[in-house]
């Protein structure tokens, strides 16, 4: 519960310290790999949480994860320090996804290839645990939004994570997203409808099971 | 502001990605409109609902190991190229475009290349053809009038009317299967195209003709290449015996 606070505070509350930051960068731009780590502790919950939404499996967001980071040590000097960082790392988090999700090719049901045993641990923990029926009402939203999810396009699905999950305005997610801002309102109008479109296919497929 | 109209703004009203103007527009409607207050209740339940959308709680010993890995293969520096890799790479998509434009460009070229060599080539043949000395073994003592047209076909042996050329411009003595012959008519006489087919039958059925008509319309190239039959033995000794003949 305390990562999905964190990970929904906006950018900006986690860029604070920005002059440490930025040291850090350039001292990792310059190749020293214990600054670079400590950029990857102060930004590894992020990315591991994104790409786990983007690709709805653990293995897949892991290697992610590890691809995104060595992608950001790569091309580190290219980053501008008048820039977000976190928009650019987050930039480069949705390209790998995209890549790894185009090569897996098993995007589409990824929520299908989640083993039992990691699913109930992934909405055991993260659920309230007041009592069990609210519980147990969380953990099947749970279950039904990532089935939504994994319906959605790549771009669709990252404009929503990016825009109401992470909770970055319109244009950023536009910037980080390589799109107008018409077409990222345009994609998260169109995930929205199909979420709902689901959700209420899926409700009233079990009204109806319930009713026989 | 009608239903259709509100139904599609509704899912950007209900992550307040509206401008003011039109939210508010859209927000009088679904106070009317009890359809469309459901579908923005449905919306926002949604929305709340993509955001429980969140992972598992990752360990601490899940992220030290990815850190690791992550610095192990920084500290491995970048990959070598090998074989498979290279080959590997050759089957990327964009690499696979790339190398079929090259391709491509590549054909073209040695298309318009070759294309270009054979107009040279023709036009090489009118040049030789223009510089050759006249032969005095094949030309007409008495050239034809001026008005009198070409024939078309005539056999090899026969020379046509005008003067005639030997490719090349050599004086040897052409190879009567396989010569060159230009026939300059004067520029007085327009060449009128009338096949003569009088004499012409037997050979055409042996031969190819081949006919190129040059800038200048007086003068056209006709090529004629016989095909190689059993009949070339005995022609070739009643040559020998002419040669002989004229000898002595």
């Amino acid at each position: 519960m305390a990562l999905a606070l964190e990970i929904q505070l906006p950018v900006n509350a986690l860029t604070q310290n920005q002059p440490s930051l930025a040291r850090l960068i350039q001292r990792a731009a310059d190749g020293d790999t214990a600054a670079f780590e400590q950029i990857m502790i102060h930004s590894q919950q992020r990315v591991m949480a994104m790409t786990w939404r983007m690709l709805g499996n653990e293995a897949d967001a892991r290697d992610a994860s590890q691809e995104v980071f060595l992608r950001v040590f790569k091309y580190l000097r290219r980053y501008k320090q008048d820039q977000d960082f976190f928009a650019w790392l987050y930039q480069i988090t949705v390209n790998v996804c995209r890549d790894i999700a185009k090569k897996r090719q098993h995007h589409r049901h990824h929520v299908g290839s989640i083993d039992a045993g990691e699913e109930d641990k992934a909405f055991e923990v993260a659920a309230p645990q007041e009592n069990a029926e609210q519980s147990l009402i969380d953990s099947q939203q749970r279950e039904l939004i990532a089935r939504a999810m994994a319906t959605l396009p790549d771009k669709e699905r990252a404009s929503i994570i990016l825009r109401d999950i992470e909770g970055l305005p319109t244009d950023e997610v536009a910037r980080i997203m390589n799109s107008s801002a018409t077409t990222v309102r345009s994609q998260i109008s169109s995930a929205r409808r199909k979420i709902k479109l689901y959700c209420e296919r899926y409700l009233r497929g079990k009204g109806q099971s319930s009713e026989l | 502001m009608n239903c259709n109209q509100a139904q599609e703004l509704l899912p950007l009203l209900a992550g307040r990605d509206l401008e003011e103007k039109q939210a508010t527009l859209v927000a009088a409607h679904v106070e009317s409109c009890e359809e469309c207050a459901h579908s923005a209740e449905e919306y926002r339940e949604a929305q709340h609902m993509v955001r429980l959308y969140a992972p598992p709680p990752f360990s601490e010993e899940d992220y030290a190991g990815m850190r690791r890995s992550v610095l192990r293969e920084i500290e491995r520096g970048p990959t070598a190229f090998t074989v498979p890799a290279l080959i590997g790479g050759l089957f990327r998509p964009r690499i696979r475009w790339a190398i079929a434009t090259a391709l491509m460009l590549a054909v073209s070229v040695f298309a318009f290349y070759f294309m270009a060599n054979r107009k040279n080539d023709a036009k090489q043949i009118v040049i030789n053809g223009g510089d050759a000395s006249p032969s005095s073994e094949e030309a007409p003592s008495n050239p034809p009038a001026a008005d009198q047209p070409l024939p078309l076909s005539a056999p090899p042996h026969t020379p046509l009317p005008g003067k005639v050329f030997k490719a090349g411009g050599g004086t040897s003595s052409p190879n009567k299967h396989n010569r060159l012959m230009f026939a300059r008519v004067s520029p007085r006489a327009p060449i009128v195209a009338q096949p003569d087919t009088s004499d012409v039958p037997a050979f055409s059925e042996k031969t190819t003709r081949v006919e190129i008509q040059t800038k200048d319309p007086n003068i056209r190239i006709i090529w004629f290449s016989p095909r190689p039959t059993k009949r070339d033995a005995p022609n070739k000794s009643s040559r020998r015996n002419q040669e002989a003949r004229s000898n002595a």
